[in-house]
């Protein structure tokens, strides 16, 4: 089978997923759902630090999709939590998510808590080499937090 | 699920209604809102005969500015008459409508309405979305699987802006030679950035449309660019690859965004420049046109006010640079491409990328506002004198305009000459500009 059929395949398994997690949500307009796959400890626990920036800057619903492990790191940092226990299932609905691409990015309805693959492949190697480090990740290339160049002059 | 291509699409099919209905016919007509999609829709009317005469935008930071000719000015400030018309396509039309309305600045029948494609936050997961989505990959594999050959790489390079392609072709040696690539070919979405891709002699560039890119992207993000041979060569969209933003973000430079962010290639990367003005034919032939039309050699200068991607400068400042530098004797014309008018009392000039330098030798001078044509130029035998914007946004990014853009920096345009445009009083930027040229 070519990847590509693989990976739709996987993509209406995630469909399904999502929907038995989400069963009861109405998601709104400006909602956002954030997707935690990452294992790097520093990245989740960047992630769980500059969550409270994004909810804020969001100004709308968040949902954090994570599996239960994680809980503790999310929890009352603004966002509603929903537990995904099945890691299969959670790398599912992330190709269930990455059907809608761009768009579904660039609106900032879904996000990905991860290093791997999801923002283009070149990712895992610009923190490899030390271009990127995983805080300017994080903040940047994972939650968009925007940033005046004057502020971030001030900060430096 | 709205994307660029879907937007024009929805703006042709509207124009193409205004134009049979003929309600815009001999009209005074504004557009509400400053941006990309409104951009388009200017460019669209203007090539349909319908000039725009402004924009109106609630931001007080936009007033002032202008693009082709058409300024930015206040919903306030709308001029009265029966034949004032107000073009609108934003997700905010019906705030807008209301605004005009309840404000007296225009009556129900003067407002223009384009039906806006909404992004659907709210259908967003249902079944429809998904199945177009679904649809428009599969039509991306169809791209994908008829532009590929077997033994090609394929580099999908889809900015707008023409100077981001200069940019990556620089350092695109480097980032072949490090995945040893030896067959590649380059997918661009219009002839512009084919032109460019020309200074440096690429031959293998096929143009698509905006929604076939669109499909062929959603199709390369589904499958994985190492599985297929891709590489999209897309820096700033936060959607394709987050790389370029992050690196806006941090403040870096924008000569190091695509060596060393999107190409990955660290610190060790070296830009080569394409030999410019080589073609003697060419040279010789834009020089006897010149003298021809009485321009003496060194004694003109081609302004360059218009971007894609960043804030024009208001009309006044580029009427007020011109009528300074005939003041001082110069022949001054402006650098033009479709719609864009030539600033008051100058020439206009068209001419491809490829033929820039040999105007711009025998011309001798070009002011211009900090664009892709900055960088495209940077090279050329000729004084440069570039007028940055303080801040620029770039899609989700702020960037410092000079900081960020100097162009002096990575050996650009090593001898350009920079200002700061002065957004409270415009005449200290327009003494600096104009005391950078000589008196002839």
């Amino acid at each position: 089978m070519e990847e590509f059929e693989k990976r739709l395949a996987e993509a209406e398994y995630g469909k399904t997923c999502f929907a038995k997690l989400f069963e009861g949500i109405k998601l709104a307009k400006g909602d956002s759902v954030v997707l935690v796959l990452s294992e790097d400890e520093e990245i989740l626990s960047l992630g769980a630090k500059y969550l409270p920036d994004f909810v804020k800057e969001n100004k709308t619903n968040v949902y954090v999709i994570a599996d239960p492990s994680k809980r503790c790191m999310f929890n009352d940092k603004g966002a509603k939590l929903i537990e995904c226990p099945d890691k299969k299932e959670l790398e599912a609905i992330a190709r269930y998510l990455c059907v809608f691409g761009k768009n579904g990015e660039a609106s900032k309805v879904v996000i990905y808590l991860t290093e791997k693959n999801t923002y283009g492949s070149n990712i895992e190697e610009l923190l490899s080499n030390g271009s990127v480090n995983k805080e300017n990740f994080v903040k940047y290339g994972v939650y968009s937090l925007d940033v005046n160049p004057f502020d971030r002059q001030a900060k430096e | 699920m709205v994307t660029y291509a879907q937007h024009r699409k929805r703006i042709d099919e509207e124009i193409k209604c205004i134009i049979a209905s003929n309600i815009l016919k001999d009209k005074r007509v504004f557009i509400f809102g400053y941006g990309i999609l409104t951009q388009y829709v200017a460019n669209c009317l203007s090539e349909e005969g319908i000039p725009i005469e402004g924009y109106l935008e609630n931001d007080s930071s936009k007033w002032g500015n202008n693009m082709a000719g058409a300024e930015v000015i206040s919903p306030s400030k709308l001029p009265k008459g029966e034949d004032i018309r107000v073009v609108i396509y934003s997700r905010y039309d019906y705030e807008m409508i209301e605004q005009l309305l309840s404000e007296n600045y225009a009556a129900k029948e003067q407002i223009v309405h384009l039906k806006y494609v909404k992004a659907c936050y709210d259908d967003f997961w249902m079944d429809e979305s998904y199945e177009t989505a679904l649809s428009e990959m599969r039509s991306g594999e169809a791209i994908y699987k008829r532009i590929k050959k077997e033994d090609e790489f394929l580099l999908i390079a889809t900015t707008a802006s023409c100077g981001d392609h200069y940019f990556w072709r620089l350092t695109l040696d480097q980032f072949l030679k490090k995945h040893g690539i030896n067959k590649y070919k380059i997918v661009v979405a219009s002839n512009p950035i084919k032109d460019v891709l020309s200074l440096f002699n690429e031959e293998a560039v096929i143009i698509l449309t905006m929604e076939e890119i669109d499909n062929l992207l959603r199709y390369v993000m589904f499958v994985g660019e190492s599985n297929i041979d891709c590489f999209m060569i897309y820096p700033q969209y936060a959607c394709v690859r987050r790389s370029g933003y992050m690196a806006m973000a941090m403040g870096r430079h924008f000569e190091e965004i695509f060596p060393k962010y999107v190409f990955c290639l660290g610190d060790d990367y070296e830009p080569h420049f394409p030999e410019l003005n080589k073609d003697r034919e060419q040279a010789d032939r834009i020089e006897k046109k010149l003298a021809e039309i009485g321009v003496k050699k060194g004694e003109g200068i081609l302004l360059s006010p218009y971007s894609n991607s960043t804030e024009g400068l208001p009309k006044e400042f580029w009427d007020d640079v011109a009528e300074k530098l005939k003041e001082k004797g110069y022949r001054v014309f402006t650098n033009v491409a479709g719609s864009e008018t030539p600033v008051d009392g100058t020439e206009e000039l068209r001419c491809s990328f490829r033929e820039l330098p040999s105007y711009l030798e025998y011309l001798g001078n070009t002011i211009a506002l900090k664009s892709g044509y900055c960088e495209i130029i940077g090279h050329v035998n000729c004084r440069q004198v570039i007028v940055h914007r303080e801040v620029v946004k770039h899609f989700d990014a702020k960037t410092n305009g000079f900081e960020q853009m100097d162009m002096r920096k990575g050996n650009l345009s090593p001898d350009a000459i920079q200002f700061i445009y002065d957004d409270k009083d415009y005449s200290n930027t327009l003494k600096e500009v104009v005391n950078a040229l000589p008196a002839l």
